[in-house]
């Protein structure tokens, strides 16, 4: 609580809108669970420790991160190296997910 | 569209809908595998039969080259943690469901479902639609 922000200067520029705080990139706020909720559905990478990426669309997830992709491509240093209609990684290789479009 | 429109609510029922399916398996140790599903449980230990290995070994020297090996076997348990990947085979149910669902004279019905086994069961009919001289042509 010691280290919180001053609070903002009194506003001697009545003239000017205070602008407000800065928003977040999305209006998407949360927790990682909210985000995962989010991205059920959409396109997503999703990058194993060994480097892998798997991009697809997000059919479900569990909370040992295991995912079901469905159409799924293997990246690899940028190259596609295999395709899978679903695919089911499990949980422990799963570096991150990486939401690929616009989540709501 | 998200998972509960295919009837997939958790991961694992992408492996239940594969049982007695062949799968492709991606395995720690630059291992893959096909071979048919005959169980799993939640560590992904699996059971396969009629399992295709391929190793890929890398070579190290001046010019690091990869060299594949495949051994065959006819039943396999697979220890879970060796996991990195289950890729699935039979998806092509889905992708007749689509096809059917373009094509102008058929009509998929509500009724139509994947089986525990994977396979597709449909409950067609045929509609004559303007274009029902397609099949005297």
């Amino acid at each position: 609580m010691d280290e919180s922000p001053p609070p903002p200067p009194p506003d001697d520029a009545p003239d000017a809108q205070t602008p407000p705080p800065p928003q977040p990139h999305t209006t998407h706020t949360g927790s990682p669970t909210d985000f995962l909720k989010g991205v059920v559905g959409k396109k997503v990478i999703v990058r194993l420790n060994s480097g892998v990426d798997y991009r697809g669309v997000l059919s479900c997830l569990d909370g040992y991160m295991n995912i079901a992709l469905e159409q799924t491509e293997e990246h690899v240093e940028g190259n596609v190296t295999n395709r899978y209609g679903d695919a089911f990684i499990r949980g422990n290789n799963v570096l991150y997910i990486s939401a690929a479009e616009a989540i709501l | 569209m998200d998972g509960s429109s295919s009837g997939i609510q958790e991961p694992f029922d992408l492996i239940r809908l594969s049982l007695s399916e062949r799968v492709f398996v991606k395995l720690r140790g630059d291992r893959e595998m096909t071979g048919i599903l005959h169980a799993y449980d939640g560590h992904m230990n699996l059971i396969l039969s009629d399992v295709e290995e391929t190793i890929m070994i890398v070579n190290e020297g001046e010019q690091a080259t990869v060299s594949v090996a495949k051994r065959k076997m006819d039943m396999l348990f697979v220890r879970g943690d060796g996991v990195i990947l289950v890729g699935l085979l039979h998806c092509t149910a889905r992708l007749i469901l689509k096809v059917f669902y373009r094509c102008p004279r058929l009509l998929v019905h509500e009724n139509s479902y994947i089986e525990s086994n994977g396979r597709l069961r449909c409950v067609f009919q045929t509609v004559y639609t303007k274009d029902h001289d397609l099949f005297s042509s």
